[in-house]
């Protein structure tokens, strides 16, 4: 934001009582009030609801850019109102931080399963789950480009490492979903992964290679951009051809079958997370290497059969 | 032929509306007829906007939060010269017409925002008043005012039980927003029946608390009431207002009036004959009498409206090129950053 901010003197917005966790208050954040109203960050107060509303006010009056900025397990408790974005072809950003159960010990209230999925079948909306800071700020600056559609920026709580790319992989991620490690020849297996599961898929796929399996590595931060691209587009980063797949996504597993076909698989939740560390749930849920590569090993041994 | 009463100004409103959901045979005439007075007095007396420009920025914004009632914002754009015709209303709640069965932001001129989902056009109407209010002080100068309007919202009292009401109009309290003015539709009368039994808050206390002006005792059938709390709700700069209107709900139809059998079904065939034999109305459906309709419309006055801001928006350009530039760029919706690369990673 502290990049995009001075850009845009058109954006105006605010969090639910979380400025410092969202990140939606940046360096020339001010506040607007009763005594003054030049400003543009807006105080919501606990209040998701009137917030998602009041943006579309905002968005619907013109000559602003509002955001609005909340955990995203409580999206539910705005969810009419980001529908009615959609509804309505409101460019309105959504922050929606602490995205799954990396959120750790605050448990399963406050850790999202089903949300991510459930605003990607809202039509309209637009959904970023970024991997890395290059992602986000791709995720930011499309969603600021857009004059007919919502969009909802889905970030971590945990940092995420950076991962490296090339010039065109660079140009790809504005296409929602690219090939972010290769393989030589044709993939054995390829895997999809969105947000801070790419580094797991990453290093999965590094093992896999040592032992000689040729994977890919797909990053899917906008499955909505991703479905957008041409037919070719999407054939090159998932060949019909390669029916081994692992999708692996901190949240409900259901969307990503479209992607990993009948004969794939889906390392997700399926149920509600728990209170703990996040690096034990994450262990505790089977977001680990170890795990990945039993899934592939199953997959490409039911496959041969 | 004698001038037209405001009576039969309103009357207009209750027929159309009437008219319309009898021929779609669905839709929600009680809040129309309802209303039709406060939304006559509003209109004709305070209003600023302009039928031949719908987009013109600096017009007053007008939400209808208890969208169901939306023949009344039809009868009311029509009436006031939109583009929106008599074929229109008559296709009311048909595929594709510009009269949905909710409004709909995109599908009529004149409709600010798609209401239906009570409680939240309320909360955009304060988004609305935050946007004018940040506007009007990003821009505006002691010379030039060129954002300076008000934003109008009517609620029903389904409006007041969603929480979301709740949120918004507290938030719209502490921020102080002189220039919104809600109107509550008290008529006691929801969906199941008297509203005794699931809605007794003190709803004037309710807004007080929140920091609102309230003004209350308003009968929402008498135009000089209505006309007086309009202009004390003006009056009052530095905190929103609520009307409190005393409403019969489905007012003028003899049999159904004040009941919630009209709030949300066709008045019926034989009503509707009925409606027409108590307000005097001799018009066939779907007519409105040329001498009301010539009362009705504000295209000149708008145009003229319109004109008299540009002429101010023009001379603040002069003075203030620059903000006059970006002010045009924000307007416009044109982003700065496009094509260009300002940032790196």
């Amino acid at each position: 934001m502290n990049g995009l901010g001075p850009l845009l003197p058109e954006l105006i917005g605010g969090s639910a009582d979380l400025a410092g966790s969202n990140y939606t208050i940046w360096d020339q954040s001010k506040a607007i009030s009763a005594a003054d109203a030049e400003g543009n960050y807006i105080y919501f107060g606990v209040r998701e609801f009137a917030m998602a509303a009041i943006s579309n006010g905002i968005a619907l009056y013109g000559g602003f850019k509002p955001y609005a900025g909340t955990f995203l397990v409580f999206t539910d408790y705005m969810r009419n109102a980001m529908r009615m974005s959609a509804l309505m072809k409101q460019p309105v950003i959504y922050v929606l931080t602490h995205d799954s159960i990396g959120l750790g010990e605050d448990g399963p209230t406050h850790q999202p399963v089903e949300h991510v999925t459930s605003l990607r079948i809202i039509p309209n909306m637009s959904l970023w789950r970024p991997c890395d800071s290059l992602e986000s700020l791709l995720a930011w600056t499309i969603a600021c480009e857009k004059t007919d559609q919502p969009s909802s920026l889905v970030f971590s709580r945990q940092g995420l490492p950076h991962q490296s790319r090339n010039t065109e992989q660079i140009n790809n991620i504005r296409k929602g979903g690219y090939i972010l490690k290769d393989c030589e020849g044709v993939p054995q297996l390829i895997l999809i992964a969105s947000g801070s599961e790419v580094e797991l898929a990453m290093q999965a796929s590094a093992k896999l290679e040592q032992d000689g399996t040729r994977v890919r590595v797909v990053s899917m931060p906008s499955t909505d951009h991703f479905d957008a691209q041409s037919a070719d587009y999407r054939e090159s980063v998932l060949p019909a051809v390669v029916d081994k797949r692992i999708a692996i996504e901190a949240g409900v597993p259901d969307y990503w079958y479209k992607y990993v076909g009948v004969n794939g698989a889906v390392i997700g939740m399926s149920e509600f997370g728990e209170s703990a560390p996040a690096d034990v749930l994450f262990e505790h849920f089977g977001f680990t290497v170890d795990n990945v590569l039993t899934v592939a090993d199953s997959l490409i041994a039911a496959n041969a059969k | 032929m004698l001038s037209i009463t405001r009576q039969q100004l309103a009357n207009t409103i209750r027929v159309l509306s009437a008219d319309a959901v009898q021929q779609a045979n669905s839709g929600h005439p009680g809040a129309p007829m309802g209303m039709a007075d406060i939304a006559e007095v509003l209109w004709n007396d305070f209003l600023v906007h302009n039928p031949g420009n719908p987009n013109w920025v600096n017009r007053d914004r007008f939400v209808m939060s208890n969208g169901h009632g939306s023949m009344l914002i039809y009868a009311l754009l029509h009436l006031t010269g939109y583009e929106i015709t008599l074929d229109d209303i008559a296709d009311f709640r048909q595929l594709h017409s510009k009269t949905p069965g909710h409004p709909e932001h995109g599908y009529t001129p004149g409709i600010e925002t798609t209401t239906g989902p009570l409680g939240q056009g309320i909360a955009n109407a304060v988004g609305m008043a935050i946007a004018e209010n940040t506007l009007a002080a990003q821009f505006n100068t002691e010379q030039h005012r060129i954002v300076d309007h008000y934003t109008y919202a009517f609620m029903g009292d389904g409006c007041m039980m969603e929480g979301v009401s709740h949120e918004a109009c507290s938030l719209a309290g502490t921020l102080g927003l002189g220039k919104l003015i809600a109107f509550w539709d008290d008529n006691g009368i929801s969906i199941d029946g008297k509203v005794d039994a699931w809605f007794t808050d003190n709803t004037p206390q309710r807004f007080e608390a929140y920091g609102w002006q309230v003004i209350t005792g308003v009968d929402g059938h008498d135009s000089g009431s209505i006309q007086a709390a309009i202009t004390k709700a003006r009056s009052e700069t530095g905190k929103p207002s609520l009307i409190c209107c005393k409403t019969v709900i489905g007012k003028g139809a003899p049999n159904k009036q004040g009941s919630e059998s009209c709030h949300g079904a066709p008045l019926g065939a034989d009503e509707v004959e009925l409606l027409r034999e108590t307000l005097g109305w001799q018009a066939e459906p779907f007519v409105v009498p040329q001498n009301i309709a010539e009362q009705w419309s504000a295209a000149e006055k708008g145009a003229e409206a319109e004109n008299k801001w540009q002429e101010l928006f023009d001379d603040y350009r002069k003075s203030n090129p620059q903000r006059g530039a970006e002010f045009s760029r924000r307007i416009n919706g044109e982003y700065r950053m496009t094509g260009s690369q300002p940032f790196r990673p």
